[in-house]
């Protein structure tokens, strides 16, 4: 049983742990905020009982530590790897939809910024790689939860599309549907590998 | 088809996830109760704290190593703000295989002799 001012102690501790929190992302603070108080509030209180109030200093030293190198751990996996995989991603459609205004607003004004297709360019082939690139990170970027499986489905109807125009220029013995082919595949697995990388780190970084 | 996962692609397995897989290998616990008996375990030279552990539990709940368990021992002496976990198969399984794993690499120590006298009896060696 403790004291009336171990339980001051206690009670003053829990609130400067519960302050302490709040240095976790949202996501994982939202987690298990309520259960790290509760581990903690049970651990100090066992070594108030077992130990008395000064074994409390070095009880708190050693969450101090664990807090610090968390944080760092959970900020850093939080802002390296999903915020930047996002941003990498969204580029590709960024560009896409850039280029589709541009064009939008040529047919509206009567002025390409974008001149038209010359089926043979680069620029075309360049084109499919990005709206396969975009298709990708539109599926892991913006549906939440589950990106990963998400991204597999978008890659799969890339793979399937890209695989159409290889067969059909094999068929025709046309370079040009092969190329755009050739492009949209490699741009959808492009977008796809990180998102496959980084749900293989995520398993257990500790 | 989904690739069913491979024991192996999880290990080897950090310190701080095959104790509490351990801790969590004869029955369930809450998360105070696994900081307590992987300290038990390790002879206090591994204690988890709060951030320590829930981070564990985080990846490993999303590896699906462990789950949540609804059930409760007793609700009425129990704090409702505690979860349980549990391990799952596949979290038995990689467990087994880190075992496995780490028994190899006793035996390998224990083939160039590297164990004290007093550690060749927990090897399970004979002199």
């Amino acid at each position: 049983m403790l004291s009336s001012s171990q339980d001051r102690w206690l009670r003053w501790l829990c609130r400067v742990y519960g302050l302490m929190l709040w240095a976790y992302p949202p996501d994982f603070r939202g987690d298990y905020r309520r259960e790290m108080l509760v581990a903690f509030r049970t651990g100090a209180r066992d070594v108030m009982q077992r130990e008395g109030s000064a074994a409390l200093l070095r009880f708190m030293r050693h969450v101090s530590w664990d807090w610090l190198y968390t944080t760092l751990r959970e900020r850093t996996t939080m802002t390296t790897s999903m915020p930047a995989l996002r941003w990498g991603a969204a580029l590709p459609l960024a560009i896409l939809a850039a280029v589709a205004v541009m064009r939008l607003d040529g047919f509206i004004l009567g002025f390409n910024v974008v001149p038209d297709h010359d089926f043979q360019s680069v620029g075309t082939n360049v084109g499919f790689f990005l709206m396969a690139a975009a298709f990708v990170s539109v599926g892991v970027s913006v549906v939440p939860g589950r990106k990963d499986s998400v991204a597999r489905i978008a890659l799969a109807v890339v793979v399937v599309l890209a695989t159409g125009f290889v067969v059909v220029g094999a068929i025709r013995m046309l370079m040009t549907p092969v190329a755009w082919g050739v492009c949209a595949l490699l741009g959808g697995v492009l977008a796809y590998l990180p998102w496959r990388l980084h749900a293989r780190s995520q398993v257990l970084g500790n | 088809m989904k690739r069913p996962k491979q024991m192996g692609d999880r290990l080897p397995l950090t310190p701080a996830v095959f104790h509490i897989l351990l801790a969590l290998s004869d029955g369930e616990r809450h998360g105070y109760a696994l900081m307590q008996e992987v300290a038990a375990d390790t002879g206090g030279s591994l204690q988890l704290g709060p951030g320590t552990l829930y981070g564990c539990l985080k990846r490993m709940l999303s590896a699906r190593l462990v789950e949540e368990s609804d059930e409760r021992p007793d609700p009425e002496l129990d704090d409702e703000r505690r979860r349980y976990y549990r391990i799952t198969t596949f979290g038995a399984g990689v467990l087994r295989a880190e075992a496995d794993r780490l028994a190899s690499a006793v035996s390998a120590a224990r083939s160039k002799r590297l164990f004290s006298r007093k550690n060749l009896a927990l090897a399970g060696t004979r002199l």
